[in-house]
């Protein structure tokens, strides 16, 4: 009798169904409680039942830190090593490897590869989004390869902006403080009728100079200016689209050690640096049906900047098409496949060095699938993928992944996967003609230099990852997650010194110690990262971290050659405190620690880092008319300190305290 | 004889199928069907008079971030409560939550829900949270999916400490928290 009822509720409801997802409110509750849906048990457990290592850095974490620029949003993600040079460029590295031109780890901005093909890294300091805009970030600690492709070898980071329909109405931020003088963003959004949003924007900021190990003024300041735009759209029949693009220049007072064949061989100056770029990308989604769905995606970004005082002036664009599909196969398999290419065109101009090869194209093809298999309803899930890809450089390459994952007791999941990631060289590493890169003193009256110079015949840097994880919500206030990862390198780009030769250019003659770079470097790394939360009382949240790293790499001149790759700390914690007080206050403090390193700059000088500690305080109250006031404080405790020397062109700054007063106001529409 | 009516019979088959391809399905996706339960509520339970002053808003809340708070957006688009224009708004912190009329907690959140209740506190606000166990603590209703229906799980003692009245209708619908 039930199910007849049910079954003519069905039917009486089919045509109102037909006429779109919107009649369903027109429903009694007796009725919706007839409605048959496809799936119950839910596809989409965001963390809960991933077979990775992810943290994710939302919201809450981005509202309630001191950070005021996206770089500095990282340090609270385990498993990745922020250092900031000085006051316009970082470093960031993930599980081992680090270093300004760091370069296996992924950055995506909505899907789009933020990555540049000229040193396999990314220039942190052009991509000063308004940290307001920003949904939440995913790190996946890793190999990522199997699913976003090359160059996702130890993590891939994953900035995800809200939807243009979470950003109605207007928004002001402005600060100002000793480290950012003023820094400000507006905003403004709103809709369209019924099915379309957008919001547009404009940040600029202008940043004092940090010091120098002798006190003074590390001459480090720069000026940014940003704007963009976003819009989300929705047609009748379901299908999604967004499109959004940006534009940003930048200006920024850069330290440079300039060499030369004539004396005094080496000098510092102070240069501009000058940076400017635009991006654009949209992206498609169609339901095909309930279980199935088509996502298209199209991006161009292209930036040029001049390195100042080097003479160096780099261009770079880029432009990518990818598709995505997705569905059920029956009961228990979920695939995912999709295609893609980019293509992306360099340009390098020097008046200094011997530059590269100038302007190239290179190509990447890559074909992708994934099957998630659940092998024991609810209980264990087996996931196999691959990535197929072709690139300019290295031709074709295939990213396997495989993983496990067993959920019990639906507050605990143990995970194990094993996968390969591929590395594609940079352009400098394959295309660089030679280059002075330091000056090793003065031998019978003539300098000496080191020359690196790239080598056309690297190939792709291979890891073979295994990792296993656990994860287990102990309580409603209590969770706990843990990775551990061996690491298996090869083909690793290293230098390999030849012997020293007489040059004599036309500006004098030198002794030249060719360094070149070579694929023969190999190694293990071990390590793991732990990540705990507790809420020991409603309104009091904290979060406390630990990762450690321990790269053991060989053969070529590894140290010489990579210098502060090898700047990666073997530990580092972190401990965060969100405090939620009477009458709108919130009082929030972090903690961080990271261990002393050495780093081998070219030339051989070692140079050791003190160990980093620091802690931050963020005091806010909220008032009526969605306005908050905060002030923010870092390095409160913990001295000054260089937290990274870079391999080229310039040292370090002292880091040290700085303190923000910052105005949020979001009026209420 | 046999053979013409089986041949008729598969036409009709296959032009039914045919014809019934391209159409949307059948079955909606739980995400909808939990949106228009919550779109639903509001008309079985009193507010305490104070908070419902005539032409504001009645404001939706969203706390976490899931399928079903993106139909709730999708469904309340231009819809009215009574003579109430409905209102989707998304939170991110507890200390915000107290902004709506009807709070919607995504299956993720249940960490934060006792912050949540306690944040609530005597403030008229309807909570609705989708994991089972939601109601048993100290939630006002639960959204359950059994099998392949939703259903949902009331305790009404809740929302009488908050000051709202659960209609006896929606009572008889729901399964409810035993006292």
């Amino acid at each position: 009798m039930w199910r007849w009822r049910a079954l003519l509720a069905a039917c009486l409801m089919m045509p109102a169904l037909a006429r779109g997802g919107d009649d369903l409110t027109q429903l009694s509750l007796q009725d919706l409680l007839q409605v048959p849906v496809t799936s119950v048990s839910k596809r989409k457990q965001p963390l809960s039942r991933t077979a990775a290592a992810v943290y994710v850095i939302t919201q809450e974490d981005i509202r309630r830190s001191v950070a005021t620029c996206l770089p500095e949003l990282l340090r609270m993600a385990p498993g990745l090593h922020v250092a900031r040079i000085d006051a316009n460029k970082w470093a960031v590295g993930a599980r081992g490897f680090g270093g300004r031109y760091s370069d296996k780890l992924l950055v995506l901005v909505d899907g789009r590869s933020v990555y540049t093909q000229m040193f396999s890294g990314v220039y942190w300091e052009s991509l000063d989004l308004p940290l307001e805009d920003i949904d939440r970030i995913e790190i996946i600690r890793g190999p990522g390869a199997a699913v976003w492709g090359a160059n996702a070898v130890n993590g891939v980071i994953n900035i995800i902006t809200k939807p243009a329909r979470d950003t109605r109405g207007a928004l002001v931020s402005a600060q100002t403080g000793s480290s950012d003088r003023a820094v400000g963003t507006l905003r403004y959004g709103g809709a369209l009728g019924r099915k379309f949003a957008y919001r547009t924007y404009v940040r600029g900021g202008l940043r004092a100079p940090y010091s120098n190990l002798s006190g003074q003024s590390a001459q480090d300041g720069w000026d940014s200016l940003q704007a963009g735009f976003r819009a989300d759209g929705q047609s009748a029949r379901g299908d999604r689209y967004m499109l959004q693009g940006e534009g940003y220049g930048m200006e920024a007072d850069s330290r440079t050690v300039s060499l030369s064949r004539v004396k005094p061989y080496q000098s510092n100056s102070l240069g501009t640096l000058r940076m400017s770029g635009a991006s654009g990308q949209f992206r498609w989604e169609r339901p095909l049906s309930e279980t199935s769905n088509l996502s298209l995606e199209g991006s161009f970004s292209g930036y040029s900047r001049d390195e100042g005082k080097t003479g160096i002036a780099l261009s770079d664009r880029a432009a990518s098409l990818d598709m995505q599909h997705g569905f059920r196969a029956g009961n228990r398999q979920q695939v995912t496949w999709g295609l893609g290419f980019r293509r992306s065109l360099s340009d390098f101009k020097s008046i200094s060095v011997q530059a590269l090869a100038t302007g190239r194209t290179l190509d990447a093809l890559s074909l992708f699938a994934e099957d998630e298999f659940e092998l024991l309803r609810e209980k264990l899930y087996l996931t196999v993928g691959a990535k197929l890809e072709r690139h300019t450089y290295t031709g074709w390459g295939l990213q396997p992944r495989v993983q496990i994952s067993v959920p019990f007791h639906k507050r605990q999941l143990a995970w194990m996967s094993a996968a390969r990631a591929l590395r594609t060289p940079s352009r400098y590493e394959r295309d660089l003609l030679g280059a002075d890169v330091s000056y090793l003193g003065e031998i019978f009256g003539m300098p000496a230099f080191a020359s690196l110079a790239g080598n056309p015949n690297i190939q792709a840097e291979v890891v073979d990852a295994l990792e296993a994880g656990y994860r287990l919500q102990a309580s409603s206030s209590l969770s706990f997650d843990i990775a551990l990862f061996v690491n298996r390198y090869r083909r690793l780009r290293v230098a390999v010194p030849g012997n020293p030769r007489l040059d004599g250019g036309p500006q004098g003659a030198a002794l030249v110690v060719p360094v070149s770079m070579s694929d023969s470097g190999r190694g293990t790394e071990k390590g793991g990262e732990l990540a705990v939360t507790w809420m020991p009382a409603p309104r009091w949240k904290l979060n406390a971290s630990y990762s450690h790293a321990t790269p053991h790499i060989t053969g070529g001149s590894a140290r010489a050659a990579r210098g502060s790759d090898f700047a990666y700390p073997r530990n580092q914690a972190s401990g965060r405190s969100f405090l939620d007080l009477p009458k709108r206050f919130s009082l929030d403090a972090s903690y961080y620690y990271v261990s002393p390193v050495t780093v081998v700059l070219a030339d051989g000088t070692r140079v050791p880092l003190a160990p980093g500690l620091r802690g931050d305080l963020r005091l806010a109250r909220r008032f009526g008319n969605g306005l908050e006031l905060m002030f923010c404080a870092d390095h409160l405790f913990g001295p000054a300190r260089v937290e990274y020397v870079p391999e080229a062109f310039s040292g370090g700054s002292r880091i040290g305290r700085s303190y923000h007063l910052r105005l949020l106001w979001r009026p209420r529409d | 004889m046999r053979r013409p009516h089986f041949i008729s019979w598969l036409t009709a088959a296959i032009l039914a199928a045919a014809l019934g391809y391209g159409q949307t399905p059948a079955t909606v996706s739980e995400a909808q069907v939990k949106a228009a339960f919550l779109l639903n509520f509001p008309k079985f339970v009193s507010w305490p008079a104070g908070n419902a002053a005539p032409g504001r808003p009645f404001v939706i809340g969203l706390l976490g971030q899931d399928e079903v708070g993106e139909a709730v957006r999708a469904l309340a688009q231009g819809k009215k409560l009574g003579d109430r224009p409905l209102v989707v708004r998304r939170f991110t912190l507890v200390s915000e939550v107290a902004e709506c009329d009807l709070l919607y907690l995504a299956a993720g959140e249940s960490r934060r829900a006792p912050v949540v209740r306690a944040a609530l506190e005597g403030r008229g606000v309807l909570t609705v949270g989708d994991w089972a166990s939601f109601a048993h603590e100290g939630g006002m209703i639960a959204l359950v999916a059994d099998k392949s229906r939703i259903v949902f799980v009331a305790n009404p003692k809740a929302a009488q400490v908050a000051g709202l009245a659960i209609s006896a209708q929606l009572l008889s619908l729901a399964k409810t928290v035993e006292r």
